[in-house]
């Protein structure tokens, strides 16, 4: 009969503490000298007291024995030397009595030489199914680029059999040959075998050499497609019986090979991350994160519903596989000074002697696997610092018995001691008579008593297991400083923040966590609240070999519960009934009554922690010091009854206050969500949660309403009817502002009798776009500025006056104006164009098939600065052209288009905001002088954020900084150029982004987005410019896209040649000489337009630099793993 | 008020329409079983209702209400798993909105608590509404001592009596506690404790409180403290451990209680000397199993206990606090047997039992006290994390 897992979470694999024994290194419960079931199962308690909760047991078939049981003889029963069956079942069903769930080993690549099909194969016709469940040639010529494995032992993946005449096939020893998967025999054999022990309730397998299943000549053998179908094929099959099981892949290679091994989820649900391990001992023995942080940086993103297995140790040999040459020598020369340590390609040794059994050393490594992304694996007796024996053979060293007490054998077997299957270890070190597991449960301070309580401490936080990963990145290398972020299901968040001294000596780290201002850290060993966080670098100091483990709290929330909002949804309860009225009087009297009482508090004191969290508040970096409440507008009923039962929703205009500098203004749509809808706000959307309160109607989330459908079609109806709304002042009631909403010649009347389904974009950063249906983009602008918005402005003068087709139609704004100054813009709606993404992704994907083709290639000539190709024409160089499929001709044709779309904005118009001016040299002075402070102000901010760049950055920004002569020189150049060309509006934030790729004409662009840089004030967006700023700003977007598309390249392919460097720079010249010549051929029908095209040159270069400046200053703000981009930019100049 | 119709009682749940509130009532005397059926006919309408009682007797004044038999469980005079299983069995086959629970001695409780306990799940958006109820002040000690300041500084839940025999909840409440029975169940012990503010913190659910009344309870078939304590507190631990992950994150602590009864101090003094005498007792046979539970400081502070006058005996709510976090600690980490264990706590709780007595003897009314004690368990919260954390003996 089929018995149900015992795991009821398909996904437990992730919260497990997974613990790898032998049965027969464990316990001898009958005095053989071998351990057994019996014996396991008296130490289940001890296992479940340890808390590891998933038992992962080495081969414990029927077996010669000759590689320690992956070599099996008969997969469907129990090596008698271990037990029976139905030991195995009464194991299998005490552990689960203990909430421990089993996994066990399906070597599925090989058998033994002495399994009946070998031996049936081996006089079987060849062609015959028994003889095919092998891999037989008549030569030992194919499959030779398959390397040998073990190196010390086999000179050839072939052996001659003389009952056979033939050569078999096999990855590891002679005497384990190959199946042969080209044969659907031995699928059907190894499902069956699968299903023998997964009927009986066993719930993980791991399947051992995964990537060698199948063989092609040709290639190296591993990792095959057809490799990955057979797995497939076993992983459907699972799906289909049996639920809550796993399958974990046993795949020895680069991280980004085993990604295929997760497929689409369809295939294994966990893997090792094998290069990870050697890389933690590299990192403590050089004291360096490096090794570390470089290994995960090339680790691949893998589906939801997988997961990295992660060790320190297991059975095998500490393998040096998945490392360069000079990384191998230095890990043979620090961890295996005698050669007797070392066995085929790796180090056999346990945990506690590679760390000269240094405590500190032992659970700084533990800290580590404890707390990275993934599953931890533990190996039997590593919990109480168990050594090994370097003078038994092969990997033998690391097999010995479990020592659990100093009697006779350690007390795993009552036997004479010559009959154990393997001494114990005896040494004056690690000898079982100080070693063992009685002595470590007598004595508190324990390996094992620290162990177990990581191990408990670890299970209370969901985070490790299934949180995401980020590095900070402190100047001292020593230390190793990470993030893990978890938005639990329940609605709440888990932030950590973990730090490792991979020094023996003290060492000092400050850390950027301004990002986190406000929040309190929390030891998590002790419980110990740490100073809170601000602004400023956080500063700490750690013993030799420490670690720490904080978790990050809202630290207003304990210091003031009284005004402090709910954490979470189900402290409702905990609330008093008079918190609960101002909630309620949302809901039944509306926003005026709820800003009356508590709630204006409420709400100002909740923005300054969740401001810094919306992706579109452009200043994360600058402490709040406030944020009131300005002015507010309630939306109309109607629309608001079609989402009954929640209160309505209304716009905010939220003032903020910084530290220092001038104060920003925002909009903020609110809605207070109960019940069902409140519920869906948190699972759905938990970062647009301001607060949650108590209501009569249960927990009420207050929350940035721009997810709410009943808000899109309120803002839709207000521009349809041109409507005019009361804004009302908190700080000046008798003062009201209005809301104007306007439709353009161009909205669709009489399209919107029936309400279009709507929903929030996701690819807006800095505002929030709603999309309606396929129809329209309603863009709400969130910092606003007095004055009509460019985007606003623009859309309208080329869709009504310019009538220039290549950008989405404008249809309408919505716009506020105070009693006093000018009005702002709040939205603007526009058509959709249906289209392929935008350009930035279009590029990408197209340069996703451009390195691969290159990557080995001898490095392309260059053909020198980009901008050059505004003056001349340019020959692009063969060697791209022959790799670089159509990007050149969209670069091109973007070329085009930009110029068309700069000879409408120099439409002649007896608009002031629109006519064409012409350059003067006052001009050209005010940009040297722009772009020489902005070079001022961008190089001190680098200076300040020296301390907390990436490694990868900082010597590149060192070098930038010693090169402020330059950069100030040729700035000050440009006011030298002759005054010659027009200024007219411009697009003011050009890049790949700011289009769209069409399918019309083959394939083709739209341009949108006309707002500017958000950073810059609007005075300044507005302001006339030289058309060739946005040819500069789309130059710097191919390099942009170049390298993100280079950078995407390595992190899946591990290795890659440094010539793809080169090649990522020729394609960013290539495109751009494309682009500015197909420019300069088009903006010729206007020759007023442009200087002289040298100078254009010249000026092109100016605002280049400025450009990559802006970048940079963004990068540092928000993206510090962009910053080489805009440094390698300005630097290549 | 509803008028009475007659219907006839059936045995099989399966024939009987469903009901928007579903009424399962403990197993109880036939004459406390026709209270209950009379006070249910006159505050709800009977096409509303349901009722399952163990064994079925058809109403003799209230004919239309309609009865079923529920599954029999083991008599309890507390709420079981088994109870909680039945239930949701129940409210499933007859799409019951909700459940309202009835212990033994049911026919005490106010009819007008009925009717708030079933409006606050039925008519307000709560997942569990238990009964606060107005009991004398020398009643329901334990939980005063260890079930309820456990539960409100763990759990952050305000209801006064975690282990009520009364409670509404919601459908969905149900099910929840139905499946935290499962476990119980699957190893044959039906007639173990559940928690169901604890289950209802957990899952997010809504909690109330509705003031009751004075009430009569069932006692134990076997009253002796030294099996009730360890009993509930073990029970109780067990869910705690077994919460971990949720308790320890941060949360707010919850208000202090509306204290609506103002119980005064009980006429005349309590005879504390015999509780006094069990402490100073055990604090010469039990020091060695104590020290092995709790930290120096604690031990000390049972010495300066020890030596107080009668008329000075006074426990600090602190040391309370820290005294059941010690053993709460100990319980998890299997320090000594848990039978043991909990044995060794009850000399301790009657130390505790005295020094409420006269506490509450000279001026602070009971439920002032037990307020105390219970901000003292809130405060106390961070040094049972820590030790939970870091069990280390070698501790302050």
């Amino acid at each position: 009969m089929k018995k149900l897992a015992s795991a009821t979470d398909p996904l437990w694999f992730k919260d497990a503490i997974i613990y790898e024994l032998h049965v027969r290194a464990f316990a001898d419960s009958n005095g053989d000298g071998i351990g057994d079931f019996p014996g396991l199962i008296s130490k289940l308690d001890y296992l479940q007291d340890l808390g590891v909760t998933c038992l992962w047991l080495l081969p414990f078939f029927p077996s010669p024995l000759r590689d320690d049981g992956y070599d099996i003889a008969n997969y469907t029963d129990v090596n008698p030397s271990y037990g029976t069956l139905a030991d195995f079942k009464s194991f299998l069903e005490a552990a689960h009595e203990r909430n421990m769930q089993v996994m066990i080993e399906l070597v599925i690549n090989h058998t033994s030489d002495q399994h009946p099909w070998f031996k049936a194969s081996r006089l079987a016709p060849p062609g015959s199914p028994q003889r095919e469940m092998y891999v037989w040639s008549d030569t030992d010529q194919l499959y030779k680029d398959a390397r040998i494995i073990f190196t010390d032992t086999e000179k050839s993946n072939w052996t001659w059999d003389e009952t056979a005449k033939a050569y078999y096939w096999h990855r590891f020893f002679s005497h384990q040959p190959d199946l042969n998967y080209d044969n659907p025999l031995v699928l059907e054999e190894v499902l069956k075998a699968m299903r023998f022990w997964l009927d009986m309730g066993v719930d993980g397998l791991r399947m051992d050499a995964i990537p060698y299943l199948v063989e092609r000549d040709g290639t190296s053998c591993e990792n095959l497609t057809e490799t990955h179908d057979v797995i497939r094929t076993i992983r459907t099959a699972i799906d289909a019986d049996y639920a809550n099981r796993l399958v974990l892949a046993e795949a020895n290679q680069w991280p980004a090979d085993v990604r295929p091994y997760f497929g689409d989820g369809d295939e294994c649900h966990m893997a090792f991350h094998f290069p990870l391990m050697p890389r933690i001992y590299m990192a403590l023995r050089q004291e360096d994160r490096l090794p570390i942080t470089d290994i995960m940086a090339q680790t691949p993103p893998i589906p939801d519903s997988c997961q990295w297995g992660l060790f320190l140790r297991n059975h095998d040999e500490l393998t040096l596989e998945m490392v360069t040459t000079d990384e191998r020598d230095y890990m043979y020369f620090a961890y295996s000074a005698d050669p007797r340590m070392r066995v085929n390609v790796g180090i056999r040794r346990r945990l506690a002697p590679l760390v000269d059994n240094n405590r500190r050393r032992i659970e700084l490594l533990n800290s580590i696997l404890l707390s990275f992304p993934g599953t931890p694996i533990l190996y039997y007796g590593d919990e109480i610092g168990m050594g090994d024996n370097i003078y038994l053979g092969d990997r033998n060293g690391v097999r010995t018995p479990m020592q659990w007490t100093s009697d006779r054998n350690a007390g795993f077997s009552r036997c004479d001691p010559a009959r154990l299957y393997f001494p114990v270890i005896m040494d004056p070190i690690y000898g079982y008579q100080v070693v063992n597991v009685e002595a470590q449960l007598a004595d508190q301070s324990s390996l094992l008593h620290w162990t177990r309580n990581m191990i408990a401490l670890r299970k209370l936080f969901q985070v490790f297991g299934r949180g995401s990963l980020r590095f900070l990145t402190p100047s001292n290398r020593k230390i190793l400083a990470y993030l893990r972020e978890l938005d639990r299901d329940d609605g709440t968040h888990e932030t950590v923040l973990c730090l490792a001294n991979l020094s023996r000596f003290a060492q000092p780290v400050s850390l950027d966590l301004s990002a986190y201002e406000g929040m309190e850290p929390v030891e998590m060993l002790g419980y110990v609240p740490f100073p809170t966080i601000t602004k400023e670098p956080y500063s700490l100091s750690l013993a030799p070999y420490s670690f720490l483990w904080l978790e990050l709290q809202p630290a207003s929330v304990i210091s003031d519960p009284a005004v402090a909002p709910a954490l979470h949804a189900s402290d409702d309860f905990s609330q008093t009934p008079a918190e609960e009225a101002f909630a309620l009087d949302v809901l039944t009297r509306g926003w005026p009554a709820f800003l009356a009482s508590h709630g204006l508090g409420v709400l100002e004191d909740a923005l300054p922690a969740w401001l810094p969290r919306q992706r579109w508040f452009g200043a994360k970096s600058r402490g709040i010091h406030k944020a009131r409440v300005l002015d507010w507008a309630e939306l109309p009923i109607k629309s608001v009854e079609r989402n009954a039962g929640n209160g309505h929703s209304a716009l905010f205009f939220i003032q903020v206050e910084y530290a220092d500098g001038p104060n920003d203004l925002y909009q903020l749509p609110l809605a207070l969500s109960t019940g069902d809808a409140a519920d869906e706000v948190i699972a759905t959307y938990p970062q647009t949660v301001v607060t949650t309160l108590a209501s009569s109607k249960g927990p009420a989330v207050l929350h940035d309403a721009s997810v709410r459908e009943d808000l899109h079609a309120a803002l839709l109806e207000l521009i349809a009817a041109n409507a005019n709304l009361k804004l009302t002042s908190l700080e000046k009631p008798e003062e009201e502002g209005t809301l104007e909403a306007r439709a353009s010649s161009a909205f669709p009347i009489g399209k919107l009798q029936d309400q279009l389904p709507s929903r929030v974009g996701s690819a807006e950063q800095s505002n929030t776009s709603i999309l309606y249906d396929d129809c329209y983009i309603l863009k709400l602008f969130r910092r606003l500025q007095q004055g009509e918005n460019p985007d606003v402005e623009i859309g309208r003068f080329l869709t009504e006056e310019a009538h220039f087709h290549r950008i989405p139609p404008f249809l309408g704004s919505i716009t506020v104006s105070q009693a006093e100054g000018e009005a702002s813009t709040i939205g603007m709606l526009s058509g959709l164009v249906a289209n392929q993404g935008d350009g930035w992704r279009w590029f990408l994907e197209q340069l996703a098939e451009f390195f691969p083709a290159v990557d080995g290639l001898p490095a392309p000539p260059q053909h020198g600065s980009p901008s050059l190709s505004v003056s001349t024409s340019t020959t692009l160089p063969v060697e791209i052209l022959a790799h670089s499929g159509s990007t050149l001709q969209a670069a091109a044709l973007l070329g085009k288009r930009t110029a068309e779309m700069h000879l409408a904005l120099a439409t002649p118009t007896k608009n002031p905001a629109f006519g064409a001016e012409p350059v003067t040299a006052g001009d050209l002075a005010a940009d040297a002088e722009r772009i020489e402070r902005q070079i001022q102000s961008v190089l001190e901010a680098v200076k300040a954020k020296m301390a907390v760049l990436s490694d990868s950055a900082s010597d590149n920004a060192a070098l930038l900084v010693s090169r402020r002569t330059a950069l100030l020189a040729r700035a000050r150049a440009l006011a030298a150029i002759p005054a010659a060309g027009q200024r007219i509006r411009i697009h003011g934030d050009y890049h790949l982004g700011q289009t769209l790729r069409t399918a019309d004409h083959g394939g083709d662009f739209v341009l949108l987005d006309f707002e500017g840089e958000p950073a810059r004030t609007l005075k300044e967006r507005r302001r006339k410019q030289s058309p060739l700023k946005d040819v500069a700003g789309m130059v710097r977007s191919f390099s942009y896209v170049a390298f993100s598309a280079l950078d995407q390249f390595q992190n899946t392919r591990a290795g890659t040649g440094s010539g793809v460097n080169a090649w990522a720079i020729a394609w960013q010249n290539a495109a751009s000489a494309a682009y500015l010549d197909a420019y300069r051929e088009a903006i010729a029908v206007n020759k007023e337009l442009l200087p002289p095209l040298p100078h254009a040159a010249q000026l092109v270069n100016g605002y280049i630099l400025e450009k990559a400046l802006y970048e940079l200053t963004y990068e540092l703000n928000n993206r510090p793993a962009w910053l080489p981009i805009p440094l390698a930019g300005i630097l290549n100049l | 008020m509803a008028t009475a119709h007659s219907l006839p009682v059936t045995a099989e749940p399966t024939t009987t329409g469903g009901a928007r509130l579903l009424i399962l009532l403990a197993a109880m005397p036939d004459e406390h079983l026709q209270e209950v059926y009379a006070q249910l006919g006159q505050v709800f309408s009977p096409s509303d209702v349901l009722i399952a009682a163990p064994e079925t007797i058809a109403p003799s004044a209230n004919g239309s209400l309609r009865v079923i038999t529920a599954p029999q469980s083991r008599p309890s005079w507390v709420l079981t798993a088994a109870d909680f299983a039945n239930a949701h069995e129940l409210a499933v086959a007859h799409s019951a909105e909700a459940v309202l629970l009835l212990g033994p001695e049911a026919n005490t409780l106010q009819p007008s608590t009925l009717t708030a306990l079933a409006d606050a799940v039925l008519t307000a958006p709560n997942d569990l509404a238990v009964p606060g109820y107005d009991l004398s002040p020398r009643a329901g000690l334990v939980n005063s001592a260890i079930l309820f300041p456990v539960t409100r500084a763990l759990f952050a839940t305000r209801p006064r009596y975690p282990l009520a025999v009364d409670m509404a909840f919601s459908a969905r409440m149900a099910a929840r506690m139905a499946n935290a029975a499962q476990r119980f169940l699957r190893m044959n012990q039906g007639e173990a404790q559940l928690w169901p503010l604890n289950e209802a913190a957990v899952a997010g659910f809504t909690v109330t409180e509705v003031m009751a009344g004075p009430r009569k309870f069932a006692q134990p078939a076997d009253p002796d403290l030294n099996k009730i304590l360890p009993l509930l507190a073990g029970s109780l631990f067990a869910d705690v451990e077994a919460k971990a992950a949720f308790w320890q994150r941060p949360r707010q602590a919850p208000p202090a209680r509306a204290m609506q009864h103002q119980s005064q101090a009980a006429d005349g003094a309590s005879d504390t000397a015999a509780m006094m005498q069990a402490f100073r007792l055990a604090y010469t046979n039990l020091q060695e199993i104590w020290s092995l539970v709790l930290p120096p400081n604690a031990l000390l502070g049972l010495k300066r206990l020890s030596l107080l006058e009668a008329s000075d005996f006074r426990m600090p709510d602190n040391l309370w606090a820290r005294i059941v976090y010690d053993f709460l600690l100990a319980w998890r980490l299997r320090t000594i047997n848990r039978g043991h264990l909990l044995g060794a706590l009850v000399p301790l709780y009657l130390a505790w039992v005295a020094s409420h007595f006269h506490t509450t003897e000279n001026g602070v009314t009971p439920e002032q006290h037990i307020e105390a004690v219970a901000a003292a368990f809130e405060a106390e919260k961070p040094y049972l994390v820590s030790r939970w954390r870091w069990p280390d003996r070698f501790n302050p």
